[in-house]
């Protein structure tokens, strides 16, 4: 794959391994076995683009390894492998200049714990850009205040605690922390899947309105297919840490190429069917320890074949800006 | 604020324990003000006043009036201060002595530098010195000077006034050095109370930077501290005190080095595991993003979610520190013998306790356990509040 002009996140064969042993004894007894030291690969050489902006998706069950791209997409952890690029410069540099890494925030799932209990909005808000020297102390109030007024708060909410909100007014909170910084890239870690229904649709309607009037780029993670849906340019899909499909939204939704996303879709509820009865998504997601040999969907694919044991599936380029890693696309798409 | 006064005192005992300690924390302020006399003022003592029972007066010791006779002819007369001393030979070796201190009863005359025969009536001889005295006197005094009168007799007289009782009294008695009992309770709060507080203060401080570093950092930093703590928590922490004040000497500030010393260890611990707890949270993780410094994330962020374990702690602290400042102090090496604290007035009454002197270490031992039961009370309370699983 090479790199769309206008790409202002490219992520390459990036991977994330935790290891399960730590310690002397573990290290000891490895070296008198010569057992294999026991690791999760979170997230296995992935690959996509993000272009300025852009809105990607990225879905998939969980502990699929979506929150933790999303981490180290966000500066908060390092990637083991492959390389991660910011508008061309290594992440790595970018996060080393704190100007520069403010350009990439990250908006959270649970706006309970991810606002500070023991902190005003206000200061919630306004420390990072003072503290970055983006604002003097003495404006703090009235950047905080215009911010609210931006994701739909009032200024009476300045000065109150977060446990004084709702749990949607508290996700505008964060989304304003965020927007205080004045980033580019905007990283939602299912940012609205803690939320009531009705709410979760304010939120997305408001995170799609701050996109068009501030020209965010947007990554976008959720479990929730209708959400990736309403809001997404192209989905990334991924399954036990390893990326299966990428498509524009549609094409994805009309067309999906990968068995995996198939199952997904047909085990979405749609109003217009008068469904009443769902594919069932078959199977468990094997266990991320030990995961199956080749391609990793093969326990529950229906088109399995002794190939699909033998090697792991490259992510072909199938198409225009479209990729899925299936031996068998063409047979199924 | 009121709401949680309320609160605490659903608890009647922890709100009168509160009042108890409001009213010990008073006395510390105030002990200068509110304190008969001031304890550390060593020339203000009498030895006089020396283990005087609880509501003893205090008595200020009569004026003494000294002249040095010398005799001629059996006559002689010498002005010593208010006083007027007059020697009349009455018959051939008998003589009398007069004090004329204005009309004034006199408590004592002591005569010294009497020929090696004489004597006087009514008088008691120093067993070695040639002295004699003669108490209440009634004058004149006779003085029989025997046969070998020299022609010039040299000698000293010394006429002491009765003492008279002065408008204070030992409420609680007074120690072996004479020292107001009372003062010096209020006095050893004071240094209890500064001991505890800031030697509890000054753990929390440096406890919980150990603790939130270890939480922050984890790894190789996080062992090594938790092993440190881990490796004083063997040891008793008398001990380590001992050793400590051993190595260093006595003084508030060496108890202070002492009780850190000791009690970093809770600290460390308690915010350790809470900062670990907290470190999960996605602020955590949205203040990195941030890029906000880790010293800000730490003091700014996590610190004020890990204060209220912390707090109550402080309060049982307290309470330990006072207890070990009093225990160390018994044993000798606290602080000085010129600034006693409770644990010293403790010691210092305990070799009378078998003498009836029951007041020099009783009122200093109930003071101290009220003290530390109070506060221990105070601080159940708090973490009884702070629990929310005990929350009604």
């Amino acid at each position: 794959m090479t790199e769309a002009p206008n790409s202002l996140l490219a992520a390459r064969d990036v991977s994330k391994v935790f290891p399960l042993e730590r310690g002397l004894w573990s290290a000891m007894s490895r070296k008198m076995t010569g057992r294999p030291m026991r690791r999760v690969r979170a997230v296995d050489a992935v690959s996509f683009d993000v272009a300025e902006g852009e809105t990607v998706g990225v879905v998939g069950e969980s502990g699929c390894g979506k929150s933790t791209l999303a981490k180290m997409l966000a500066g908060l952890s390092h990637a083991n492998g492959g390389d991660l690029r910011l508008r061309g410069v290594p992440l790595a540099e970018v996060m080393a200049d704190p100007k520069q890494a403010l350009k990439v925030q990250m908006i959270f799932q649970d706006p309970q714990s991810s606002l500070n209990a023991r902190m005003k909005v206000v200061d919630i808000i306004g420390e990072a850009p003072v503290v970055h020297g983006l604002i003097p102390r003495s404006e703090k109030e009235a950047y905080v205040r215009d911010l609210l007024s931006k994701v739909g708060l009032g200024p009476e909410a300045l000065n109150r605690y977060p446990h004084q909100f709702s749990g949607g007014q508290r996700q505008r909170i964060g989304i304003a922390r965020a927007l205080a910084v004045k980033p580019e890239l905007l990283i939602c870690d299912e940012s609205v899947a803690a939320l009531d229904v009705s709410v979760q649709a304010q939120i997305i309607n408001l995170l799609m309105d701050l996109r068009r009037d501030l020209g965010l780029t947007m990554l976008f993670i959720s479990h929730d297919l209708s959400v990736i849906r309403h809001i997404c340019d192209r989905v990334v899909v991924m399954y036990l840490g390893r990326v299966v499909e990428i498509a524009p939204t549609d094409q994805l939704f009309s067309s999906p190429c990968h068995p995996y996303t198939r199952m997904l879709l047909e085990g979405m509820p749609r109003i217009s069917t008068e469904r009443r009865t769902f594919l069932e998504v078959k199977g468990e997601i094997p266990s991320p320890l030990d995961p199956p040999p080749g391609c990793h969907f093969n326990p529950r694919c229906q088109f399995k074949t002794d190939e699909c044991l033998a090697s792991r599936p490259p992510l072909d380029h199938i198409a225009p800006s479209r990729s899925a890693a299936c031996i068998r696309w063409r047979e199924i798409g | 604020m009121t709401g949680f006064l309320r609160e605490f005192a659903e608890s009647r005992i922890a709100a009168f324990c509160l009042v108890l300690t409001l009213l010990f924390a008073g006395c510390a302020v105030l002990a200068p003000v509110i304190s008969p006399m001031n304890p550390y003022n060593l020339s203000a003592f009498s030895l006089d006043d020396a283990r005087l029972p609880p509501g003893s007066i205090r008595m200020e010791r009569g004026g003494t009036f000294t002249a040095t006779l010398s005799a001629q002819e059996g006559v002689a007369e010498q002005e010593a201060g208010e006083a007027v001393i007059r020697l009349v030979e009455e018959a051939p070796g008998r003589m009398s002595l007069t004090v004329d201190a204005g009309g004034a009863e006199l408590e004592a005359v002591r005569i010294q530098g009497l020929p090696r025969d004489a004597s006087v009536e009514g008088a008691r001889r120093h067993p070695i010195r040639s002295e004699w005295t003669v108490t209440n006197p009634s004058q004149p005094i006779v003085i029989e000077t025997g046969s070998m009168t020299p022609a010039v007799l040299n000698f000293t007289v010394e006429a002491d006034l009765p003492a008279t009782a002065t408008g204070t009294a030992f409420a609680l008695g007074t120690d072996s050095y004479g020292r107001d009992m009372l003062s010096a309770i209020i006095y050893g709060i004071r240094i209890s109370f500064i001991v505890g507080a800031i030697g509890a203060l000054g753990s929390m401080i440096v406890g919980s930077s150990l603790g939130l570093a270890a939480a922050w950092f984890g790894g190789k930093v996080d062992a090594v501290i938790m092993r440190m703590a881990d490796f004083q928590l063997s040891i008793p922490s008398l001990m380590v005190g001992l050793l400590t004040l051993t190595i260093l000497g006595k003084g508030v500030d060496k108890i202070l080095i002492a009780i850190i010393l000791i009690q970093w260890t809770v600290f460390a611990r308690t915010a350790r595991s809470v900062a670990l707890a907290e470190l999960r949270s996605d602020y955590v993780d949205a203040a990195r993003g941030l890029r906000l410094s880790p010293v800000r994330i730490n003091l700014r962020h996590i610190l004020p979610n890990c204060l209220p374990p912390l707090l109550v702690i402080l309060t049982i602290n307290i309470a330990s520190a006072i207890t070990l400042e009093a225990s160390l102090s018994f044993l000798g090496v606290g602080l000085p013998l010129t600034q006693p604290s409770l644990g010293m007035l403790i010691a210092s009454g305990y070799e009378y306790m078998f003498s009836n002197l029951y007041w020099i270490a009783i009122f200093p031992g109930v003071v101290l356990m009220l003290m530390v039961v109070s506060i221990n009370v105070v601080g159940d309370r708090l973490r009884d509040m702070f629990n929310p699983q005990l929350k009604r």
